[in-house]
């Protein structure tokens, strides 16, 4: 995906937050994004009748919203319990791929 | 325009659908209050996508002699403007009162004012020039007194969606970002802990 393209989708579901949220992030990184996201033909829409877990939404979208909730609009102690979380998925996440890619159970797999 | 189609009568527009059921090639350009808040408070239809919200433009005269312009054919008091309008002639941005935090931030500029629009207190008049303005003191109180309207994520949500990413990925994001801005996001402690 280009990073175009990942910038309006990031505004749009930006569009939708409260505005104590807009208000932490610096105004030079959404124009930044802005700058980017107006080369993009892309096009991305937001179901108004989903929880924002359930939107239509690129994993890089999910991980820049949860970066920019994290570095501006997460206090400490919200900071502490986020970057465990992300260690702990990322645990999982590494299990999961050397399963996935394991060679010898990839055999074992196809023996079976 | 929806007139003109529904008597059969050729419209010849360049737009691809009729007003708000698709996309319009131009930005609507009316002197006429009337005309530019009925336009601000039409819900756009599910082919233009849910997502899209209206903007209303405030531009001085002087300024929109300058746009490029082509007749439509409308029922309405409107010109059709090609093309972007340049910032600097743009002199207030009115948006649904839910996205005028966002739409401040991202039009970062101090010049450009923006405001909640709000049909019924209508503090938007004519200035003595034939502009179009509005009252910028009434406009803050009233979104100040206000409680935002429609589709907003609460906090609780982004912190779900928060919580569910992984930390290499999310590495990814804080290179892109980096990219983005040097100067003003630096590499905080999200994978350092």
């Amino acid at each position: 995906m280009k990073d175009n393209d990942l910038f309006k989708e990031v505004l749009t579901f930006l569009a939708y937050f409260d505005s104590a949220i807009i208000e932490k992030i610096p105004s030079q990184l959404l124009s930044k994004m802005r700058d980017l996201a107006a080369d993009s033909r892309a096009e991305f829409y937001i179901d108004e009748d989903k929880d924002l877990r359930n939107q239509k939404m690129t994993e890089a979208c999910k991980d820049i919203i949860s970066l920019l909730y994290y570095t501006y609009v997460a206090d400490e102690n919200e900071k502490k319990e986020i970057s465990k979380s992300w260690n702990e998925n990322e645990k999982e996440y590494q299990k999961f791929l050397k399963n996935k890619y394991d060679f010898d159970k990839i055999v074992q797999d196809k023996k079976e | 325009m929806d007139e003109s189609v529904k008597n059969g009568i050729e419209v010849l527009t360049g737009e691809d659908c009729t007003r708000f059921q698709g996309k319009r090639d131009f930005i609507s350009l009316t002197d006429d209050i009337d005309t530019a808040m009925d336009y601000a408070e039409m819900k756009p239809s599910e082919k233009v996508g849910k997502g899209s919200f209206p903007v209303m433009l405030g531009i001085s005269l002087e300024d929109a002699k300058k746009l490029e312009t082509i007749n439509i054919h409308s029922d309405r008091r409107e010109i059709g403007v090609l093309g972007n309008i340049p910032p600097e002639y743009i002199s207030f941005i009115s948006v649904p009162e839910n996205k005028v935090e966002f739409v401040r931030k991202l039009v970062n500029n101090d010049k450009i004012k923006v405001c909640p629009f709000e049909p019924e207190k209508r503090f938007y008049q004519k200035t003595p020039f034939g502009d179009i303005d509005f009252d910028d003191k009434k406009a803050k109180k009233v979104l100040h007194e206000q409680n935002s309207k429609g589709k907003i994520f609460s906090i609780d949500e982004i912190k779900a969606l928060t919580l569910g990413r992984v930390k290499s990925k999310i590495q990814e994001s804080i290179r892109k970002m980096q990219n983005l801005i040097k100067d003003n996001f630096k590499r905080k402690d999200a994978y350092e802990r």
